[in-house]
């Protein structure tokens, strides 16, 4: 393997990798590239991703976009269908399933065998490897709207050569969520390089008329400071725009706390924009999303369903132009149709009121100080890394993963640091317990101490690993901070 | 600089388990608590266990299950410890370790039949963690320190 670098990969390059690539599963023989954009360039300019998230932009709409997975044709197109008509769905998208996403293509083509003997889903998404380029198709051709891949992976090559050739026009995951998250003992250089070959085929198909839309979702959060996502989703930007990506949709993770959500998603789109413009990109288009994260959620539907509607609410006051959302079955089990659709239905019906008011976010010196906090943060990482690299910010990334500059709580992947921890303060933003590694300044470092300082005052006592415990679980036990 | 560690202890998640919070938060906490930690994080085997507490000479090997079938997954560890001349090691387990609703005095006996020294029930926090290892630690030496 070459060493790392931010360079956009050469046509001989790329041509030998994707000859490799798509020899490693039998579907792979199916995709050729001149004949996909002729399927793409068919298709009714709405039904891609791309083109529809600028169209709403440019016309200040929210979109909905569901996560939406399962594994037969016939049960995904079910689904999707549902979504479409019951679930007022505006973009689809087509979960990947955990074996195909670790490429253990043998299983998957086991767990499609079983639920096609028996009807029933066996996989916790659509196996893209295992049903080739056609019967993606036969999907799409039976849906409307677009529809992108879902789910962070370590290798999505073939996923994305079939995925793509099959007719969806995005792809949600990326190199920096997939290490922290998904793997255990992949390095991050090797993840940096199977993502480079993924925004290289979308370059392909933005440079042969076909737009892609590339979602970055740089780390899960668990009581996170904003930085900590947004300084790794820009890296994941800068990657995609060297291999030739146009069309960039920033997910903002949501974590429940008003003004510093909608700080987070301010200053991403602001940095996103002006990390782009200094690298030279500045015909690359971007959308934003939001969401809230997985995990512990709580278990009454009514619960859920204030919850839906709040975090909706955040997006909607921060003009993102796609709203994600989780469902009423979440701490249960994977969503059903029913469940998806009803819990889409609570958004749409918020969006609804809320669109045409335009209310954004309460302006005010608390909003400010707080866009002024991550702002920092986000530069004094992102510069970090870049000196590292001597201004190629793929080495930097790999060096500043080792030396702990990048860091990340809870990750699974045992070549990260792990640090760094989050604590919520007296209003349940989530502030650093320990900063680790960080490159921070002491301003920076004083701001969050203070913060913290206050939530002990609340308290009547230092915050420790308990109160970190308590705020894990407190919006799951049914509020922003745990109750006493 | 060289302040020695209260204790030298092998952390992980056993099976093919993903969860990975409680680990992580615990073994924080141990090191900043003056433990020296070994971390093998998610997806491990009872040999990995055995051989990386053998390796740096560990007081204690703690297991975090939270799929629910880890009586499955650690029958036979203390033997192997034995095995691997490291019998005395101190055990513990936590997490959500059985699947079906039974009293907890019964999955406690379950697990110390089976040659753990310490069952951490659901919910326990790290505060309480350290404090029982530090009194078991000093209880205790361990045969691969009094070895070494």
């Amino acid at each position: 393997m070459n060493t790392i670098s931010n360079q956009r990969w050469s046509d001989a390059e790329f041509d030998a990798a994707r000859q490799e690539v798509l020899s490693s599963w039998p579907t792979g023989a199916q995709v050729n590239l001149e004949e996909a954009v002729a399927y793409h360039a068919a298709m009714p300019p709405m039904k891609n991703a791309a083109r529809r998230a600028l169209a709403a932009k440019n016309q200040g709409e929210t979109l909905l976009c569901p996560s939406l997975g399962s594994d037969t044709v016939a049960n995904h197109t079910a689904l999707l269908q549902h979504m479409e008509k019951e679930g007022e769905a505006d973009i689809l998208t087509s979960y990947i399933d955990s074996f195909t996403r670790n490429c253990l293509f043998e299983r998957a083509q086991e767990g499609l065998a079983k639920a096609q003997e028996s009807g029933r889903p066996v996989l916790n998404g659509f196996p893209f490897a295992i049903h080739g380029v056609e019967k993606t198709r036969q999907v799409i051709n039976a849906i409307h709207r677009p529809v992108m891949m879902f789910g962070p992976s370590p290798d999505a090559r073939l996923t994305h050569e079939i995925g793509l050739a099959g007719g969806h026009t995005g792809y949600s995951g990326g190199p920096l969520i997939s290490f922290w998250n998904y793997t255990k003992d992949v390095p991050v250089a090797q993840l940096l390089r199977n993502f480079q070959y993924v925004n290289r085929l979308m370059g392909r198909y933005e440079e042969m008329g076909v737009p892609i839309l590339y979602a970055v979702s740089g780390a899960m959060p668990s009581i996170s400071p904003p930085s900590l996502m947004i300084a790794p989703e820009i890296i994941e930007v800068l990657i995609a725009a060297a291999q030739g990506v146009k069309h960039i949709q920033l997910n903002n993770w949501l974590q429940g706390h008003l003004i510093q959500d909608l700080a987070g998603i301010r200053v991403f789109r602001k940095l996103a924009r002006e990390y782009l413009d200094a690298a030279g990109h500045t015909d690359v288009q971007t959308v934003t999303y939001s969401v809230s994260p997985t995990g512990r959620f709580p278990t009454s539907q009514e619960q859920v369903y204030a919850l839906i509607s709040y975090f909706t609410m955040i997006g909607s006051m921060g003009n993102v132009q796609i709203c994600g959302s989780r469902t009423i079955d979440e701490a249960h089990h994977i969503p059903t149709p029913e469940g998806s659709a009803k819990s889409f239905r609570n958004a749409r019906m918020f969006l609804s009121m809320m669109g045409p008011q335009g209310a954004s976010a309460p302006e005010g010196a608390t909003l400010e100080t707080e866009c002024a906090m991550v702002e920092k943060e986000v530069r004094a990482i992102l510069d970090a890394v870049l000196e590292l690299g001597k201004g190629d910010i793929a080495q930097g990334t790999v060096l500043a993963v080792e030396s702990g500059i990048l860091d990340q709580p809870y990750s699974t992947s045992q070549q990260v640091a792990g640090r760094v921890l989050g604590v919520k303060d007296a209003t349940g933003a989530a502030r650093f317990y320990d900063f680790g590694n960080l490159p921070l300044d002491e301003e920076i470092k004083a701001f969050h101490r203070e913060k913290i300082a206050e939530r002990e005052a609340l308290l009547g006592h230092k915050t420790g690993y308990d109160t970190i415990v308590a705020d894990l679980t407190a919006i799951a036990d049914g509020a922003i901070l745990p109750v006493a | 600089m060289n302040i020695p560690a209260k204790g030298v202890i092998v952390t992980g998640v056993i099976g093919e388990d993903v969860h990975v919070t409680g680990v992580r938060i615990l073994e924080h906490a141990l090191r900043s608590n003056g433990f020296e930690v070994h971390s093998l994080g998610i997806h491990n085997s009872q040999e990995d266990f055995v051989a990386k507490a053998k390796e740096t000479k560990a007081d204690v090997i703690l297991i975090s299950s939270l799929a629910g079938h880890a009586a499955m997954l650690v029958e036979g560890l203390r033997e192997k410890c034995v095995a691997a001349g490291i019998g005395n090691i101190f055990l513990t387990i936590g997490g959500q370790l059985v699947i079906h609703a039974e009293a907890w005095e019964e999955t406690e006996k379950t697990f110390l039949d089976m040659g753990f020294d310490d069952v951490a029930p659901p919910f326990q926090l790290p505060d309480a963690v350290i404090a029982k290892l530090e009194k078991a630690l000093g209880l205790r030496p361990s045969e691969a320190k009094a070895a070494g």
